[in-house]
Order: C-alpha cells, then sequence, then structure tokens
C-alpha cells in the first residue's frame, strides 16, 4: 500500500498541475481578448463623413424610386392594367373604367421592383460602398410594398467603411423608406377610380372636366363626348400629368384614357 | 503498449480502485479550479474593477476636438434644394437636367434664378450657401453658380465641398455646394 499510493499520488499531482496550467492560460486569454472598446478619434468628422455617405444612398435609392415610378404607373396606366380584366373596348379603343384591378397592388409592386433594380442599376458610380450597394440590389431583390398610394421600399446590403489612423469605422445602414404618388403629382388609381364614378353622372364635358380636376389636381383633365356604335353618347375621359418626369432623352407626361362605367 | 497490459494484468485490486477513484475526482478538482479562477474573473472583468494595463477598464471612445461645424448637414440640405419644386411641380434637380440635356432649352440665367429660389429656402440667418452646377474642372466656364445672400462668383477656398452627382441617361451632372458664414 504504502508503495503503490505514492506511485499514484505523483501522476495524479502532474496532472492537477496541467489542468491547472491549461485554465490559467485559458482564462489569461480570455481576459486579453474581451470585446473591450478603446479609440481615440481625433476628428468627430469621421462619423459626418460615413453619415454623409449614408445620406447619397438615399438620394440615389429616391432618385431611382423616382424613376421607377414613372415607368411603372406609365406601364399600368398605358397597358389598362388598372382595369379588372377582361377589360371591355367601347368601340373597339376605349377602354372602360367597369371596376379596379383586385391585383394592382401585387402587379404595381413587381413592376415597380423590376423598374427599381434597372434604374438603380443604370448608375455608373465610382465609389465602393455604391458598387457594392448596386450589386447586392442585382442579387437580391428589395422588400417592396405598395398600398395603392405610397410605395415602401427596404433595401440592404449597404455596407460604408471609414478609415482614420487606426480607428475604422462600419455602418450597415437597412434603407427603409416609403414614397408618396401625391409627392411626384400623381393620384392613387383608386382614387381615379371613385373620381370618375363621382364625376360620370354631370350632365356635359365641361362639367366632368371641372369635377375631375378638383378631385384629380395632380392631372390635366379633358372630357370628349363620343358616339357608340349604336348611336348612344358617352364620354371619354383622359388624364394628362401636370409634372414632367424625364425619360431617359426627354421630359414626358404620363397620359391615360378610359371611359367612366 | 504490451507494457502497459501486462502491468494493467498485474495490478492489483486496490489499484483499480484507486485509479477509479481519482476519475470523478478529477472532474471535481477541474471544477473546482475553474470556479476560482472565474468567480474572480467575472468580477474583476467588471467595467472599472481590472486595472487597464490587464485589459481592464470601461468601453471608451476620446473624441479630442469637437468642431462644431456650419456645414455639418449641408449634404443634406444640398440634397434638400435639389428635390425643391421650383417650376410648375418641377425640382431643382429636374431643371437641371432640362439645363443639361436638352440642348440648353434652359438658360444659365433661368437656371441660376431657380437654384437661387431654392437656396433661399434653405438661407439662415448667419448661415448662407453656394451652389455650383456643371463644374467639371475642365471646361471652366461651362457652369452655372447661384448663391443666396453671398456675392461672391466662386466657391470659397476655406469651406469644405459638398458633391452630388445627378445620372441623367449617358451624362453625369456634377453639383457642388459649399456653406458659408459670413452674408453679405
Amino acid at each position: 500500500m504504502p508503495v503503490s499510493g505514492k506511485k499514484a499520488s505523483v501522476e495524479t499531482v502532474l496532472l492537477v498541475f496541467l489542468v491547472f496550467f491549461t485554465t490559467s492560460a485559458a482564462l489569461f486569454s480570455f481576459i486579453k481578448n474581451s470585446d473591450r472598446v478603446e479609440s481615440i478619434i481625433i476628428n468627430a468628422k469621421i462619423l459626418d463623413e460615413v453619415y454623409d455617405s449614408e445620406r447619397i444612398a438615399k438620394f440615389y435609392i429616391a432618385d431611382a424610386a423616382e424613376n421607377a415610378i414613372f415607368k411603372t404607373y406609365r406601364e399600368i396606366s398605358g397597358s389598362s392594367q388598372y382595369i379588372n380584366p377582361p377589360v371591355k373596348y367601347i368601340n373597339n379603343e376605349d377602354p372602360e373604367f367597369s371596376e379596379l384591378n383586385s391585383r394592382l397592388d401585387e402587379i404595381f409592386k413587381e413592376k415597380f421592383i423590376d423598374n427599381f433594380k434597372a434604374e438603380f442599376l443604370r448608375y455608373d458610380f465610382s465609389e465602393r460602398y455604391l458598387k457594392e450597394l448596386q450589386n447586392a440590389v442585382r442579387d437580391n431583390n428589395p422588400e417592396a410594398n405598395f398600398d395603392g398610394k405610397s410605395i415602401h421600399i427596404i433595401v440592404e446590403g449597404l455596407e460604408i467603411e471609414k478609415k482614420w489612423d487606426d480607428v475604422e469605422v462600419i455602418y450597415k445602414p437597412e434603407i427603409s423608406t416609403s414614397f408618396e404618388l401625391g409627392r411626384y403629382g400623381l393620384e392613387g388609381f383608386e382614387d381615379v377610380y371613385n373620381a370618375s364614378r363621382e364625376c360620370k353622372k354631370r350632365e356635359n364635358a365641361e362639367e366632368i372636366e371641372s369635377c375631375l380636376e378638383e378631385k384629380l389636381p395632380g392631372f390635366y383633365i379633358d372630357a370628349e363626348e363620343k358616339t357608340r356604335l349604336n348611336r348612344e353618347s358617352y364620354f371619354l375621359i383622359t388624364l394628362l400629368s401636370k409634372k414632367e418626369f424625364f425619360a431617359g432623352n426627354s421630359f414626358e407626361r404620363i397620359k391615360f384614357s378610359f371611359v367612366p362605367a | 503498449m504490451r507494457m502497459f497490459f501486462l502491468t494493467s494484468e498485474k495490478m492489483k485490486r486496490a489499484q483499480v480502485a484507486s485509479t477509479l477513484t481519482w476519475v470523478p475526482s478529477l472532474a471535481i478538482i477541474s471544477f473546482i479550479l475553474f470556479a476560482l479562477f472565474l468567480i474572480p474573473v467575472f468580477i474583476l472583468t467588471m467595467p472599472g474593477y481590472l486595472p487597464k494595463w490587464f485589459g481592464g477598464g470601461f468601453n471608451q471612445i476620446n473624441i479630442n476636438s469637437i468642431e462644431t461645424s456650419i456645414d455639418a448637414n449641408a449634404l443634406e440640405e444640398l440634397i434638400k434644394a435639389l428635390n425643391f419644386p421650383v417650376h410648375e411641380r418641377q425640382t431643382l434637380k429636374d431643371k437641371i437636367i432640362e439645363w443639361k440635356i436638352l440642348d440648353r432649352d434652359l438658360s444659365d440665367k433661368e437656371l441660376e434664378e431657380f437654384a437661387k429660389e431654392a437656396l433661399e429656402k434653405l438661407r439662415e440667418e448667419e448661415k448662407c450657401h453656394i451652389m455650383r452646377i456643371g463644374y467639371d474642372g475642365v471646361n471652366d466656364e461651362d457652369f452655372v453658380t447661384a448663391s443666396n445672400g453671398v456675392n461672391v462668383a466662386s466657391m470659397p477656398l476655406s469651406s469644405k465641398i459638398h458633391k452630388v452627382l445627378i445620372f441623367a441617361g449617358k451624362e453625369k451632372i456634377n453639383v457642388e455646394m459649399s456653406v458659408v458664414e459670413k452674408c453679405l
């Protein structure tokens, strides 16, 4: 017992010391590598520069969104997609605004995202963070939601890095912003539908025009009295946006016509 | 290896029991050692407890000189000015595109007036703005300068120049703005 007991205790003591050593080393490493932050920023303007970069990114997102809203509105109004299908054409040319398309918000959203991506990707940026944002927009569709009057968009992938001596600031904001159609002088299609239904009861073209101009201030209105093949008269309403939009080479207005049902 | 098994075979019953006793003992000792170290370490790493040379101290960012600059929001103001409606729902940005792209349908003087109108909306006491549109550093005369409350024809050298590029078709239009303290 005394001889074998001595041999066992030496091994055990050795093992205990090894554990002690390993534990101490691990704890020392833990202390030294903790997430302590200590920096000296010589000039607080580094943060201004970071926020300025975010403002620039937001400016281009807003610019692309404005162009995308114009294109989307023009596509939908030009192809009468705001009317619930099947679209009935009077005299084979004038679409009857019988009912608002039940899928309009979804259609607007899908087209807006495609147009937004196309617009944003055409910018010839030189800054790295904006190029990376373009890549993020190209690879991942931005989230968007349209409620009939405004479109809300969330763009992810912006990463701004600024270095100042040994300090590096990394800022990854998520850009979430809304754009109202009214801001661009456009009216929601539901408002156009409601206004056309209210004003169609007026007796003549002038009264219809003044009624619609009051309800749709973003558009110039023209009401033209026409005759069906069966000699019955109807009014063709034409809306022309007061605001002009830049369409790549020239400024254009949005123009579309319908017959109130 | 063979030696180990030979010795194991020769191990007495008492020795087997002793070895088996040390297995849970090792776990207990390790636990005690961890507890002995972790508790003091958690106390020591509380903010301000451990000396700085040993990795302690609060998280801190020291800002040596805070310069309250008048142009802290200048870029935001420039973007605001570009989005101000200046004529029949057209923004200053639209007018700049019209001036640059559409074969000068809009004259330099007209654009200057529109820019002045937008800058006037930014005007604050003791804070004026100078805007330079279309300056590319090459065509020295092919740009428009506008200002509010400042009677200068060029950008002041002492002020920071804030810049935005407007992409219109294949063209890039440079728009710069500076903020100055001395209004005339």
